[in-house]
């Protein structure tokens, strides 16, 4: 979509329109008076602020390093080993999904409360590389040609061979894939702890700080630079993931790996699927208490799943906690489902729209591309910068979280419908808008399932950091409250609630996408 | 049932389930020819060659019956390596080269390449691909990928060759020179050979005995010796003996296939 010169030309074109406009609206003050200033203030301010930089950008860039080497490193082993033993891949999925659906801003206290110095930061960046790159290289790994393995196997080779000779090299565009997404995350994960406070240099601590001055020019920077660091790590990745996807030609390795689902359970009955569900809960719970009596950290400050419960419900204040989270929740969830239902929405209209007029939709597709690795945290305060500490912003923050991943999914799997179904519409006669409705619109309706199960942590999440940075709304202030006061147990119960909210949307999807794909499929 | 030297198929059935409808893809399909020998499965498509030559391969099992070579099933001697193998679809590993396709079975088995490489060059020579030996199976045409291929199963010298039609992409006039080429290697070592093809010409040429298959079930309608003296040359296939297995051959097909 992006290799030819054309759109290349035509990505250039718009990227310049964008500067172009940014700097009238920024000189004459359109937006919120000021708050969005034009670009030769934010480069003039970046220059200005050269020596402060060096010091925040080390520590974010030296932590987000070891927190994708190691968290990458961690992945790609254990989507091997789930590859090659589906059963672990089962048992360990509950861990897999919550550490896909966990707003990761829910462990920072946690974190800060259990480890000194640069772990905290090291250890959030893991997590967040984590779930991508292990879904994408269980992926790679797994669904390779059989043809190839049965070459293997022929000539007298162990599954051990069709490892080594197919399947870590067939899996590479689908771990790079994975890493793309990974690379942005470990700085998003980095800068979260960072707002977390406690730290003297990082892009976060800079960031929160000019927050409180209000320097717009300052802010605007530190968004910028962080955006394209992101953006940078995305695109030296997707080159690579590009390049080993080109010499793998005849085999079929899917570049949207990130984006399938994990195995169906399918082949087993109810009450094995029963069994295993309840082991992979169980499996989550435990690792939960035993990753606690690791740390070693007194039973005050660190809450397992039983101290949870018991503090919401058999505790001396277990009336009001509840009562605070359920005000909590309300405030929060329905800002998360609007965020998220717009967020589609308009992903949704715009990739069919723009579908139809290919030359803007080339143009675009990069933008969204770049926009989708732009870190949380970075966006967050630019946000509330512009639309204020309102609930606004919050929807706004949710609504970009959102929309951009969703066009990009949306848009791939529109560009990748069959072309001989086309041929075939349009050879009888179909015009453009037969096509977009009998061809287009059922596909783009598939990947909407798939683009909201991708989307609705992101979303939670998104909400989540607003409320903690801003708007002291909803679970994230109660998060940020309940550190102040040392509320250990609420501080713990948001992480696990949230968690569960969470998780319990994206299987619900996914469930959904389910059924329907049999539907198109059958 | 040491000391029996056959190739052994007996009474082998296999069927697949696709969606509710049973397919039978082989049906109590029993064979024997002499371990050493060269035996062609000719039949129309669908009518289970490649099935049984995946159960030959150890690749699959039959629902029933049993296969073996000198008493040894497919599957051990797979794991031994004795096996090499031509697919009807090349299956190339798309990133390496030529001669790294080439050398790959014997990667598998552990040797030191170093002392393949004249073999290697050989076998690229031998498939016509000499100038190819580092492009890799995209810059290839379907052709030259099948060539690969068969180089790929012949570096190991196995002494159970199996080839699922593999000079079908090829043209005439190169299939016949891959024709006079395989007879030469496989008269240097006499690996036992199961060849399938849909050439009638191209079985009489390079068989000992022509299997004839026939569909829905797959079995085994006849199997015709051929007799010709070897090396068979390209002057054999005009005379009127070649000629009557031909007739016969295609006669066999033919009455089956209307049947
Ligand atoms: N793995 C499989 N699953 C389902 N059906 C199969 C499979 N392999 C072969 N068949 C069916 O078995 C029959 C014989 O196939 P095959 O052995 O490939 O025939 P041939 O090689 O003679 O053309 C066909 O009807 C085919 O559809
Ligand atoms: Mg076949």
């Amino acid at each position: 979509m992006s290799s030819s010169t054309g759109s290349l030309r035509r990505s250039a074109g718009s990227l310049l329109i964008v500067v172009v406009v940014w700097e009238l609206v920024g000189k004459l003050e359109l937006i919120a008076g000021g708050t969005f200033p034009p670009l030769s203030a934010i480069f003039g301010r970046l220059y200005d602020d050269r020596a402060d930089y060096p010091q925040h950008l080390a520590a974010t860039l030296r932590s987000a390093g070891i927190g994708f080497a190691v968290g990458s490193v961690i992945a790609i082993g254990c989507g091997i080993l789930f590859a090659q033993f589906k059963m672990l891949e089962r048992i360990f999925r509950g861990v897999s999904i919550t550490f896909f659906a966990v707003p990761l801003i829910v462990l920072v206290p946690v974190l800060l409360l259990a480890f000194q110095g640069t772990m905290p930061r090291i250890i959030l960046a893991i997590i967040a590389v984590y779930f991508p790159v292990m879904v994408s290289t269980l992926i790679g790994v797994r669904d390779i040609d059989p043809r190839l393995a049965e070459v293997i196997r022929v000539s007298g080779g162990t599954d051990r061979d069709v490892m080594r000779f197919v399947r870590l090299r067939a899996a590479l565009p689908a771990i790079f894939a994975g890493l793309r997404v990974g690379g942005p995350g470990a700085l998003l994960g980095v800068m979260l702890v960072e707002f977390g406070g406690g730290v003297r240099w990082g892009l976060g601590t800079y960031l929160l700080g000019s927050l409180g001055r209000g320097e717009p020019a300052r802010l605007w920077g530190i968004g910028l630079l962080a955006t394209m660091i992101a953006g940078i790590s995305y695109g030296v990745f997707s080159w690579f993931g590009a390049y080993f996807l080109r010499t793998n030609l005849s085999t079929t390795v899917s570049m949207k790996a990130s984006s399938t689902t994990l195995d169906s359970d399918d082949r087993y009955t109810g009450l094995q699927r029963l069994v295993l569900g309840i082991a992979s809960f169980c499996t989550v719970l435990v690792l939960w208490s035993g990753a606690l009596r690791l740390m070693n950290l007194s039973p005050v400050v660190a809450r397992g799943p039983v101290a949870v419960v018991r503090y919401l419900f058999t505790g001396a204040r277990g009336a009001d906690a509840r009562d605070r989270l359920l005000s909590a929740l309300g405030e929060t969830l329905p800002l998360a489902g609007i965020g998220l239902m717009f967020g589609l929405l308009a992903a949704f209209v715009l990739a069919l729209l723009l579908d139809l007029f290919p030359i803007v939709g080339s143009a675009f597709f990069p933008f969204a591309l770049i926009s989708q690795s732009m870190p949380l945290p970075a966006l967050t305060p630019l946000i509330v910068l512009v639309f204020g500490r309102s609930v606004l912003a919050t929807v706004v923050v949710t609504f970009s979280v959102t929309f951009f991943p969703s066009y990009v999914t949306i848009a791939q799997a529109l560009s990748s419908s069959p072309q001989g179904a086309i041929d075939v519409a349009e050879s009888y006669g179909a015009r453009r808008l037969q096509v977009l409705r009998f061809i287009r619109l059922p596909q783009a309706i598939g990947s909407l399932l798939t683009a909201a199960r991708l989307a609705a942590p992101r979303a939670l999440l998104g909400v989540m950091i607003a409320e903690y940075l801003a708007t002291g709304n909803g679970l994230g202030n109660l998060l940020n409250e309940s550190r102040g006061k040392l509320d250990y147990g609420m501080i713990w119960t948001v992480g696990a609630v949230s968690v569960t909210f969470a998780v319990l949307l994206t299987q619900i999807i996914s469930k959904l996408e389910r059924q329907i794909g049999r539907k198109f499929l059958v | 049932m040491a000391g029996e030297t056959l190739l052994k198929i007996d009474n082998v059935s296999r069927s697949f389930d696709l969606r509710g409808t049973v397919v039978h893809a082989l049906k109590n399909v029993s064979l024997q020819v002499p371990a050493g020998s060269f035996l062609a499965l000719i039949g129309p498509s669908g009518c289970g060659k490649s099935t049984l030559l995946r159960l030959l391969a150890g690749l699959d099992t039959p629902d029933a019956g049993a296969l073996s070579v000198n008493g040894v099933d497919p599957f051990t001697l797979r794991q031994q390596g004795s096996i090499g193998m031509a697919f009807q679809d090349p299956a190339l590993l798309p990133w390496r080269s030529v001669r790294k396709n080439i050398a790959l079975p014997l990667q598998i088995l552990k040797r030191n390449l170093d002392e393949y490489s004249a073999r290697i060059q050989s076998l690229i020579e031998l498939v016509g691909l000499s100038g190819f030996e580092d492009a890799v199976p995209g810059q290839l045409s379907g052709g030259m990928r099948q060539r690969v291929s068969i180089a790929r199963a012949l570096v190991t010298e196995p002494n159970i060759l199996l080839l699922d039609e593999p000079f079908g992409a090829l043209d005439e006039i190169l299939r016949r020179q891959m024709n006079l080429e395989l007879q030469q290697i496989w008269m240097k070592r006499r690996p036992t050979t199961v060849l399938v093809t849909h050439a009638i010409d191209e079985a009489i040429a390079l068989a000992d005995s022509v299997a004839v298959m026939t569909s829905r079930p797959g079995r085994v309608v006849e199997v015709v010796q051929i007799d010709l003296p070897r090396p068979r040359t390209t002057e054999m296939f005009r005379s009127t003996e070649f000629h009557a297995i031909a007739d016969h051959l295609s006669e066999l097909l033919f009455t089956h296939a209307t049947a």
